[in-house]
């Protein structure tokens, strides 16, 4: 029987972008799917920016942008008043929008096709994982598919496999956290509406007093609207054409647009809030909705996945060909349980202002609300803050070093994928400052650093100070210069998921070594980096 | 943006959520029928605190507005 690699569980948006990112490493990977199809329906919606930059190095970018709707802010109404209107921070030397719309089976179809392209994916429709037996040096998988049972066998199984994962509960792992108690109705509906992109956010409006209602506009003339079930209200009935119909014409009313539209899809929705306390069993990792689940209102469900898959494709990589201990793993589920634990934070923080879960909460947010008609002061308090990006704080793989003071991106934070011209045979190409990167370690070098520098480990990115000048990348648009330090001779040693490992004012051979052999998992940080 | 910035909630921001959070869960361990008097007792030595006349009239004026 051949031993696979890696096989996945799952080909939901997670599975499938683990599937190319282990591909883009030169792994090769067998990837189950219980379904016959890439899901329809409305699933996930809103795709952050650094979604948007790992599926651009995965190479369906121009697809991902060509369909996805942009949008930079949005607006929040209490009751029949405006209170907020807000924008994204944005840099425009930036690669992409802070945000994007696009159906979760758009994003999914996208990423088949790619997959297609790719001769080191085994994706197989209709398999469904039914057990699995971890040992030592391998695992082994009960499947049953079209043909009947079977077995598999791979050195390592990661389950993305959703938030009822056959795999999680095969391996008998509880989760910490809350099932959510309060209860969404989504409707998405087929609209022409000349309305702006960006998330509305109504609060007790007159139609539905007490409830919250949220809309968000998507590719095709279709628009999406949570409404808040109000308590004691019977979710079934809610979900039922004839209340959905008289849901969206007073919703329609309420906003002034009298225009033709159907139904596109019904379903409801509990903000469940929860993660497991490890993402490693030994050869077994998990990730995505098999390992947390995030309310979908700060936007990090499906997008802390997305990273969770970006951040375990380069470390299976490296520990299957040997080129790190097999420890390196266990900073997958060390960076990623804190990750989703600050997810947690954050979302159920939007929850809580979405649906206060007491009298106090709600007094105090309808006081908020209510202030914010008029009071700049209290506004801070009513922006949902959905596009900010997670560091990997305190992470392992990072060392401290005198770079961190220099005002860029620090350890664990994401280098900003801001748009570059890169040396082409014929002069410079646009490009981005990922894509420069590589796929591998490099070492980022800003600025005159007056000679040629030679990394073992990791390749060496040149800022070249003039477009006549040597170097590897030109900040055309001034992006480098806005957002990392623009101090002459800086370094960055960046991982291959594109965060920050550590910085330094000036290159220094033997600090970079040591800052590699910590990143890759041979050797301790020697000085902590503090969680801030 | 680059996490740092994005990590740095400023201050004002921080100090917000935190009373936010603080009132709301003290009024959570209130009788329900104490709020009103809670909540008056609170204002008074706010006002006091505050030490200006005219601060607390600004304050009064704006929290009279929209109250239906």
């Amino acid at each position: 029987m051949p031993t696979y690699p890696v096989a996945i569980a799952g080909a939901g948006p997670v599975g499938l972008t683990l599937a190319l990112a282990l591909a883009r490493h030169g792994v090769p990977c067998v990837l189950l799917e219980e379904d016959g199809t890439v899901n329809e329906g409305s699933r996930a919606l809103g795709m952050s920016r650094r979604t948007q930059d790992i599926w651009a190095a995965l190479g369906l970018g121009d697809a991902v942008q060509a369909k996805g709707r942009p949008w930079y802010g949005g607006w929040t109404y209490y009751r029949d008043k405006l209170v907020l209107d807000y924008r994204i921070p944005h840099e425009p030397a930036l690669r992409h929008p802070p945000m994007l719309n696009l159906q979760q089976s758009d994003a999914e179809r996208f990423l088949v096709t790619r997959i297609g392209q790719t001769p080191l994916v085994d994706l197989r429709w209709g398999n469904r994982v039914t057990g699995v037996e971890s040992a030592a040096d391998s695992v082994m998988l009960q499947i049953e598919g079209e043909l009947g049972a079977s077995t598999l066998r791979c050195q390592c199984l990661v389950a993305c496999d959703g938030g009822r994962s056959r795999v999680r509960s095969a391996l008998g792992l509880q989760m910490e956290g809350a099932l959510g108690e309060a209860q969404y109705l989504i409707v998405d509906i087929e609209i022409a509406m000349p309305l702006e992109m960006g998330r509305r956010a109504w609060f007790d409006p007159a139609y539905s007093r007490g409830t919250t209602v949220l809309m968000h506009g998507q590719p095709d003339d279709i628009w999406r609207i949570d409404w808040q079930v109000a308590p004691g209200e019977d979710l079934e009935s809610s979900t039922a054409l004839e209340s959905v119909v008289a849901r969206v014409t007073a919703h329609l009313s309420m906003i002034g647009v009298d225009a033709p539209w159907r139904v596109a899809w019904i379903s409801a929705y509990r903000a469940h809030a929860r993660t497991l306390p490890e993402y490693r069993q030994g050869r077994v990792l998990l990730a995505g909705d098999a390992a947390h689940q995030i309310p979908i209102f700060g936007i990090r469900g499906l997008n802390s996945g997305i990273e969770d898959a970006w951040n375990l494709a380069w470390k299976l990589a490296f520990v299957l060909d040997g080129r790190a201990p097999a420890r390196l793993l266990d900073t997958y589920s060390t960076e990623r349980v804190g990750a989703a634990r600050e997810n947690l934070r954050l979302a159920n923080r939007a929850l809580r202002f979405m649906t206060p879960p007491t009298r106090g909460w709600r007094l105090m947010r309808d006081a908020i609300l209510s202030l914010g008609i008029t009071q700049e002061a209290v506004r801070s308090l009513i922006n949902p803050r959905q596009a900010t990006l997670v560091p990997l704080l305190g992470s392992p793989l990072s060392s401290a070093a005198d770079g961190d003071a220099l005002g860029g991106p620090g350890p664990g934070d994401v280098m900003p994928n801001v748009r570059v011209a890169l040396r082409a045979l014929d002069g410079w190409t646009p490009s981005s400052l990922h894509e420069a990167l590589g796929s591998g370690f490099a070492l980022l070098v800003l600025g005159d650093v007056g000679r040629p520098l030679r990394v073992e480990g990791a390749r060496v990115v040149a800022e070249a100070m003039r477009e006549d000048g040597v170097g590897d990348v030109f900040d055309r648009d001034g992006g480098l210069a806005a957002l990392l330090c623009p101090a002459s001779g800086a370094v960055y040693l960046v991982r291959p998921d594109h965060h920050v490992a550590a910085s330094w004012r000036a290159f220094d051979a033997a600090e970079v070594a040591r800052a590699l052999a910590v990143a890759t998992g041979h050797r301790c940080a020697p000085v902590a980096v503090a969680a801030q | 943006m680059t996490g740092r910035g994005d990590r740095a909630e400023t201050e004002g921001v921080v100090y917000a959520e935190a009373i936010f959070e603080m009132l709301s869960t003290t009024l959570d361990r209130l009788p329900p029928d104490r709020t009103e008097l809670f909540l008056s007792k609170l204002c008074l030595l706010l006002a006091l605190e505050a030490g200006d006349v005219r601060t607390v009239a600004d304050a009064i004026e704006a929290a009279m507005r929209d109250l239906s």
